[in-house]
């Protein structure tokens, strides 16, 4: 049987007093591209500009924090090669990369005029990015809580 | 995961760089009564260029062909856009820009609102929102008189003279002044014969005004309060439209609709039909949507927003109301796409040469939804029976230097006193005065 222990948050490299910044700034962008695609989905019912426009300002700030979240994201992954050496750190990087992009793309779409600003291609990349996350969110969670093969950590 | 977000990031970047005018359509096909449509495409990043602004260095002018002579009748001005010419020839020149500050409802209005700055960059000159009166020498070279004549307007636009009634339409509602023949400062208050729509959001803002010719009524041009519904259809009330005013009341009722951004209404002198350019929507392609020059009829709809020219139904509109396409009638006349006509005057009375008198001048403001710059000119639209006949001929052009630079740009029109043609020149801060050659 090999030896499991748990990662402690001091082996990141962006920290404060020992605690690890990324974990704090993931909710936000996640909380936004969520909210994105219900704020779409609203629209898409009832045509109300309101609800394309509360769309427009989510993917964006989602977009900003996430790139925010990205680049505290990558000093870890780049700095510490325990964290490299996991399996799971790879699917969860480049996921949360393809959120961005699509992200990227879908506020740029969200910035057309009226109903196609949603409809159908925002609707979708909403759809498509929330569906990513949910992916790269339990590689985040198994990064964190899963235990650790001893031999691959420092 | 820096290979394959490298690839990702490239194929992003290859997608949103941004695109050509490409799409084979010649914008001289986009001329006249039948224009060449080409198919609706959305963009992640629409074709974006607004000519940088340098203005007109000392001795600099627009060009003009043989046989009409320009000069600069005015300069030093803030932001001239519409001209009326009084009956002992006096001139009015609505000095104005939009206004602010809008409302900012999404990100993109933000980067819009950059954009615009951009257009009227070259802009320190002062703060404009005022009606200036320009008294020309009797020989036509320069002023006599060149004062303010009504400042701290909001957004003054149309200016139209009934009897001793002088109206100003701003950007929220039309105020009537009493003017005395000769006066070079207004100093009576004015009284609000009408509000019209105006803000908070007052996105297509210039309210043009023409009076009927028994002086009954007022027509105001009322532009759409969005590129294409997309701050709500709550905000277009009476909006897209030209309203007749009731000159004696104040009420008025809407006189023609579906006209995205209506100005310059002018009667045809030998139809007397009202005829007005207008521009049309943006973002679904450099060759789309064309602007037009149209007689206006009364009860009619012209397709905004759920259509152009006829029944060509814009995807970005919902809830669509196909009731509403069925009636929308064609415009006449297409000037190309993204031209921004915002002046007209119909020339059958003016001291020009002969082959500019049957027709109609149009300013062109020029194009921004393009990468291939259009516009940014005068053209001339020749008219048979009260009905245009030919091609749209380039007049006064040279806004555009050979470096791909605005000197100036184009808006509205007039004739003045002796048949001169009058150009107000908004980010050139200039009025140029255009004749015949001796």
């Amino acid at each position: 049987m090999p030896d499991y222990t748990v990662q402690p948050a001091a082996t990141v490299a962006v920290s404060v007093a020992r605690r690890s910044i990324h974990p704090l700034l993931i909710p936000f962008p996640i909380a936004c591209f969520v909210a994105t695609l219900l704020t779409d989905l609203v629209y898409w019912a009832t045509a109300k500009m309101m609800w394309a426009d509360f769309s427009a300002w989510l993917v964006t700030a989602g977009f900003i924090l996430g790139v925010l979240a990205a680049i505290v994201g990558l000093i870890d992954f780049l700095s510490r090669p325990a964290i490299r050496a996991r399996r799971p750190a790879w699917l969860h990087a480049i996921g949360n990369a393809a959120v961005l992009v699509l992200a990227l793309f879908n506020a740029l779409v969200h910035g057309r005029d009226a109903w196609t600003s949603v409809v159908p291609l925002g609707l979708i990349l909403s759809a498509v990015t929330v569906a990513v996350l949910l992916f790269t969110g339990w590689m985040g969670w198994t990064l964190v809580h899963a235990p650790v093969p001893q031999e691959v950590a420092e | 995961m820096s290979r394959a977000a490298g690839l990702l990031l490239v194929a992003a970047a290859l997608a949103l760089s941004a695109c050509d005018d490409d799409d084979n359509t010649d914008p001289q096909s986009q001329i006249g009564a039948n224009p060449v449509l080409p198919a609706i495409r959305q963009y992640l990043f629409p074709p974006m260029h607004v000519a940088e602004v340098v203005g007109w260095k000392e001795g600099e002018a627009p060009t003009v062909p043989q046989g009409l002579k320009i000069e600069a009748l005015a300069t030093g001005l803030q932001h001239p856009r519409a001209l009326y010419v009084l009956p002992n020839g006096d001139i009015l020149v609505s000095e104005s820009r939009a206004p602010y500050p809008q409302p900012v409802k999404r990100p993109k209005d933000l980067v819009m609102g950059w954009i615009e700055a951009r257009a009227t960059s070259a802009g320190q000159n002062g703060p404009s929102q005022r009606i200036s009166l320009l008294r020309e020498n009797p020989d036509g070279h320069g002023t006599s008189v060149d004062t303010a004549f009504i400042d701290h307007l909001n957004s003054p636009f149309g200016v139209a003279l009934v009897g001793a009634d002088l109206y100003v339409a701003e950007s929220g509602a039309i105020l009537r002044y009493p003017y005395q023949e000769g006066q070079t400062m207004m100093e009576a208050q004015p009284s609000t014969l009408s509000e019209i729509p105006g803000g908070p959001i007052d996105h297509h803002w210039t309210k043009s005004l023409l009076a009927s010719r028994d002086g009954s009524h007022l027509y105001v041009g009322i532009g759409s309060n969005s590129n294409i519904t997309e701050n709500g259809m709550d905000a277009e009330k009476n909006r897209a439209a030209i309203l007749e005013v009731d000159r004696d009341t104040g009420n008025f009722r809407v006189f023609a609709s579906g006209l995205r951004n209506p100005n310059a209404m002018s009667w045809e002198p030998d139809s007397g039909v009202m005829w007005t350019v207008v521009n049309e929507r943006d973002e679904i392609g450099p060759n789309l949507v064309p602007d037009y020059l149209t007689s206006v009829k009364q009860g009619a709809f012209y397709g905004w927003p759920y259509s152009y020219f006829g029944q060509h139904v814009d995807p970005r509109v919902v809830p669509q109301r196909p009731d509403l396409v069925a009636k929308a009638i064609a415009p006449d006349y297409a000037l190309s796409s993204h031209v921004a006509p915002l002046g007209l005057a119909f020339a059958r009375d003016s001291s020009l040469p002969d082959k500019y008198r049957a027709g109609a001048f149009v300013g062109e403001h020029g194009s921004w939804n393009r990468i291939t710059l259009n516009g940014y000119k005068v053209v001339f639209v020749p008219f048979a029976d009260g009905r245009p006949n030919g091609k749209a001929e380039d007049v006064i052009t040279g806004f555009l230097g050979s470096d791909g630079k605005a000197r100036g740009r184009p808006v509205g029109l007039a004739f003045d006193k002796t048949g001169a043609l009058l150009i107000a020149d908004d980010v050139g801060n200039t009025v140029w005065r255009v004749s015949a050659a001796p």
